[in-house]
């Protein structure tokens, strides 16, 4: 995992964030937005990720995936909802591999991508998310 | 008890028309040898000789040989009624006897109903007997009838039981209520008769006595006076001559006053002829008196009383006393009228006595009455034969008018006895006293009567029992028979029962019968049993057999059920021979059969389940229960057995098996999709990077390699998951062999991880003891392993549900104690609750909602390790549930 923290760009500010607790599927997602256009960064620790988003204020969306050992996403995102000040507008996307997965009522309106995912659409979702956190 | 019937004459032949005259004539002759039964009462027993064939003879003959039989009745009676209502009685038998009544007791009916009544009507106001006699002919007739039938029936009864002539041999035979009838008449009424018979004779003697005795005393008293008198007069006679001869020729004669009363007159004849006469009334006739006085001169000794004949018409006689004298005495006779009616005043008169008139009789049969008598008894004295007078002066005598031949029943009550004496110093004259029987011969006949009623009643009383005792004899009996012939081994045949053997039979019938019936239903249960055993055998899947136990080893089949065609194929003879099971069983199981069955004790009950080969090659699987006994006839040990062919049930089994891992499977569905969907994902986003860059014209060799690595990588660990599945998934056709069981475990953890992390819930199994080994199929004991895993999972997703937050946990342990393995799974679920706990293992036992459990996993898991010989158990624990299962260690 620091050895993530290590590659993580911290020069270029990334507008997104990837969070997985799978390694090995981070640098093909980031490799992929990277392709689409969308400079993206990624964490593997949903701890650590809270803390990226709460101190990097340009990152506009969270991608998570939902089953994750130590928090899962739908805390990530319950826990990042309530800790942001309100005027900062941030997005999030789900995606899962989990598709017998109901969401929580206060996640609900969270778009939610089952993994392997339709690239088109979830490229589509990324671009209209960061259109609406502008 | 219905005897076989005889076959019955279908016409009237000559042969039977001439046997019929022959019968009833010899029953005539035989009616003549009557029982004389006293004062005219006789009993014929002509006609029991044609009653003895009323079951063989043709109705019309029997009545016939009656008529014939009877019409001795005619010539000794002198009237028709008898013969009338024999003929009736005969008729009336036939007319029953073919319904197969008892003969006896139709003709107690027969005069009950009809001879009684027609005997009134004929002997009473036909012939105007009187009442007394008249309930005598009754009550005699009828008992003669019923006890005719009696004899007959013996008769019949011993003609059958000889069966000689053969051609009479196939007869009807008696049928057992006319027999009992026939007994207890009999029983009454022979002794009886016999005793009447015997008795009769004595009883007439008895009466004859009474009244001989009453005459002879009447007699007595008349002879002695009578000869008193005429004594006593002649030598008063004497004294008046003497006076006279005193007195002188030419005195009157005087006769003394008390002489006067007695004699009109009285004359004194001398010895020159010449004669003094006293004074004489008109009628005495001198001349006359001293002819008939000189007659009697030439015999000088003894007093005369001399009749002198019958005066005016009248039966009254002019006697005469005629007093001889002595030779030398001048007069040579005294001669004295008696005046009428002088000798009965002399007499005393009889008292209290049947004697009715008693008389002064000559030879010249000159009657003198001596007491007031009818003039009827006159008549009949005078009119009595000359032989009865002199047998009168023996023996008393029965005088009659004989109306209707020998039938004295009627006439005794007119019938009179005489007895006659000599007159003792009058030899010309005897004294004859008649007496009445009348008095005693009713008298005789009142106890006769009473006696006959008896009977009557009591022959009655007996038919009302016999009727009744023979109807309940008859029923014992038609069990009995019903045993008997059920009895058939015995080869006992209904027909060859014959009548005395029913005899016999019907006196033990009373205590055998309730045994019989007995018998005949415990042996009815019995073979019903017997015939529901077989059925069962025959019928159901199992096979039975026994076999010889030696040094408690298997010996020979002693018997084996036919249902061993249909299970094995091989028949019962192919299955004796030696060595057949241990070549039909599957090599596979043979070690182990031979293992278990190699130890055969007392009282040990052994169960296998193996295959055997079928006569067609394919192999069944059997449920074989041995349970060693005590033979029952000998003190050998032998081996019951029970084989069922399980073949459907093991592949039942192994369906559900199969089903409930599918179900285990389901069960971690969505764990094992999101564990597939990792890899997918992975492949799918580098596949489009790689084309993306493909485009874009950016390979680059080493990272191109890389990537593919990366995806290859992902490819097997996608499908190592599936390949986890597969083997699980399919259906087990090894042996179990020595496992570990920590490996089990973990190939179990291995597939539920998905859905448990997905769940999150933990897993510990620190408390695995590595090495410990038991004989099983990795992929039975991981389906049980697995079942548990998952119901813990459940119960503990089933916890947090309902708003428990605590982790979830599930301890695995594995242990050895003893020869046992022990695993326990525990879990801090919800429990199980106390009334579902002893159910859990009963197939479709479910606490799960419809669609989510099939109910089976506990059951097949129940089975898969009773099969493997162990154990498992359910308990609650503090937090959750523990499920421990005990498994023989592997060598």
């Amino acid at each position: 995992m620091s050895r993530l923290n290590q590659r993580m760009p911290q020069s270029i500010a990334p507008q997104i964030l990837l969070v997985d607790d799978e390694e090995d599927i981070l640098p093909e997602y980031q490799e992929f937005l990277d392709l689409q256009g969308f400079p993206a960064g990624i964490c593997s620790d949903p701890e650590l990720a809270f803390t990226m988003v709460v101190n990097q204020p340009e990152i506009a969306l969270v991608i998570t995936d939902l089953r994750m050992a130590v928090l899962d996403g739908a805390s990530l995102i319950r826990r990042l909802s309530a800790s942001l000040p309100p005027e900062r507008r941030l997005e999030f996307i789900i995606l899962t591999g989990d598709a017998t997965s109901q969401l929580a009522q206060d996640i609900a309106h969270v778009p939610v991508f089952i993994k392997p995912a339709d690239t088109d659409a979830l490229l589509a979702a990324i671009g209209s998310a960061l259109d609406r956190a502008r | 008890m219905k005897v076989r019937e005889g076959p019955a004459p279908a016409s009237f032949k000559a042969g039977d028309l001439w046997a019929a005259i022959a019968l009833g004539a010899a029953g005539f002759l035989c009616n003549m040898l009557e029982l004389d039964l006293g004062w005219g009462l006789h009993f014929m027993f002509g006609n029991a000789l044609v009653f003895a064939f009323i079951r063989v003879l043709r109705p019309r003959s029997l009545v016939l040989a009656i008529a014939i039989s009877s019409l001795r009745s005619v010539f000794l009676w002198n009237h028709p009624w008898a013969w009338l209502i024999w003929t009736l009685e005969a008729g009336f038998l036939v007319y029953f006897a073919r319904k197969e009544a008892s003969p006896v007791r139709s003709d107690v009916l027969y005069w009950l109903l009809v001879g009684t009544p027609l005997l009134l009507v004929t002997y009473g106001l036909v012939m105007g007997m009187d009442q007394l006699s008249l309930s005598l002919v009754i009550a005699k007739q009828a008992t003669n009838g019923v006890l005719n039938v009696v004899i007959g029936e013996l008769i019949y009864l011993a003609i059958i039981s000889m069966r000689r002539p053969a051609r009479w041999a196939n007869w009807p035979r008696m049928p057992i209520e006319s027999f009992a009838m026939l007994l207890l008449q009999a029983i009454i009424l022979m002794p009886t008769t016999v005793y009447l018979y015997l008795d009769a004779p004595s009883r007439e003697q008895a009466v004859r006595t009474v009244v001989d005795d009453a005459l002879q005393q009447r007699l007595h008293i008349s002879s002695s006076t009578i000869g008193m008198w005429a004594e006593s007069r002649a030598a008063m006679l004497g004294m008046v001559a003497d006076k006279q001869l005193a007195m002188g020729q030419t005195a009157p004669v005087s006769l003394p006053e008390g002489l006067r009363r007695e004699f009109a007159a009285v004359g004194i004849v001398m010895k020159d002829g010449t004669a003094q006469w006293s004074d004489a009334p008109g009628w005495v006739d001198k001349t006359t008196l001293q002819r008939l006085a000189s007659r009697h001169l030439a015999r000088p000794d003894g007093v005369r009383l001399v009749s002198t004949g019958a005066q005016g018409g009248t039966l009254q006689t002019e006697l005469v006393l005629i007093v001889p004298s002595g030779a030398s005495a001048r007069p040579a006779a005294i001669i004295a009228p008696v005046r009428p009616g002088v000798l009965m005043q002399s007499l005393p008169l009889p008292v209290d006595n049947p004697v009715s008139g008693t008389f002064l009789v000559n030879a010249a049969r000159d009657i003198i009455p001596l007491s007031p008598a009818d003039p009827s008894v006159l008549v009949r004295v005078h009119d009595m034969p000359e032989n009865l007078g002199k047998a009168a002066l023996k023996d008393a005598v029965l005088v009659s008018n004989i109306a209707y031949g020998r039938a004295l029943m009627s006439d005794l009550r007119d019938a009179q006895m005489i007895r006659a004496t000599p007159v003792a110093g009058l030899p010309d004259w005897q004294v004859l006293s008649i007496a009445s029987l009348a008095p005693e011969v009713l008298a005789a006949r009142e106890g006769q009567v009473e006696l006959f009623l008896a009977l009557s009643a009591f022959v009655l009383l007996v038919t009302l029992i016999a009727s009744v005792l023979s109807r309940n004899t008859k029923r014992s009996l038609r069990r009995l028979a019903r045993s008997v012939a059920d009895l058939a081994v015995l080869g006992t045949q209904r027909d060859k029962i014959d009548s005395l053997v029913i005899a016999e039979l019907s006196d033990i019938s009373g205590r055998i019968a309730s045994a019989s019936s007995m018998v005949s239903r415990d042996r009815g249960a019995l073979i019903s049993y017997q015939r529901r055993l077989d059925s069962i055998a025959r019928h159901a899947p199992i096979l039975v057999y026994a076999i010889d136990v030696q040094n408690r080893k298997k010996g020979g089949l002693l018997y084996v059920s036919e249902a061993i065609e249909r299970i094995t194929g091989y028949t019962r003879d192919e299955a004796t021979i030696s060595g057949w099971w241990g070549h039909a069983i599957h090599p596979e199981d043979y070690d182990r059969c031979l293992a278990l069955f190699g130890d055969l004790q007392l009282g040990k009950v052994i169960t296998a389940e193996y295959r055997l080969r079928h006569k067609l090659g394919h192999y069944i699987w059997v449920s074989d229960t041995l349970a060693v006994e005590a033979s029952a006839s000998s003190d050998q040990t032998e081996a019951v057995g029970v084989v069922i062919d399980i073949t459907e049930r093991k592949a039942a089994s192994e369906q559900l098996q199969q089903a409930d891992k599918m179900v285990s499977l389901g069960r971690m569905i969505s764990g094992t999709a999101h564990e597939l969907n990792q890899p997918l994902n992975f492949i799918k986003m580098a596949a489009s990077n790689l084309r993306e860059r493909a485009r874009r014209g950016q390979i680059d060799a080493d990272r191109l390699i890389a990537k593919l690595d990366s995806i290859l990588s992902h490819v097997t660990r996608a499908s190592g998951i599936i390949l986890q599945m597969r083997i699980f998934g399919r259906i087990p056709r090894e042996e179990p062999f020595p496992i570990e069981v920590k490996a089990a475990i973990d190939q179990v953890l291995a597939m539920a991880a998905p859905q448990l992390e997905l769940d999150g819930t933990l897993v510990e199994t620190s408390d695995c003891a590595p090495g410990v080994m038991v004989r099983a199929l990795p992929v039975l004991l991981e389906q049980v392993l697995l079942n548990l895993v998952l119901n813990a999972n459940d119960a503990i997703r089933v916890r947090r549900k309902t708003g428990d937050a605590r982790d979830g946990l599930i301890r695995i342990c594995v242990s050895k104690r003893d020869a046992l393995a022990i695993v326990t799974v525990e879990d801090n679920g919800t429990g199980l609750s106390a009334d579902i706990l002893p159910m859990i293992f009963e197939p479709f036992f479910t606490t799960k909602p419809p669609k989510e459990g099939t109910g089976l996993g506990l059951p097949i898991s129940y089975g898969i390790i009773r099969d493997l010989g162990g154990t498992i158990q359910a308990a609650n624990i503090e937090q959750g549930a523990r499920f421990i299962i005990e498994l023989p260690l592997a060598e």
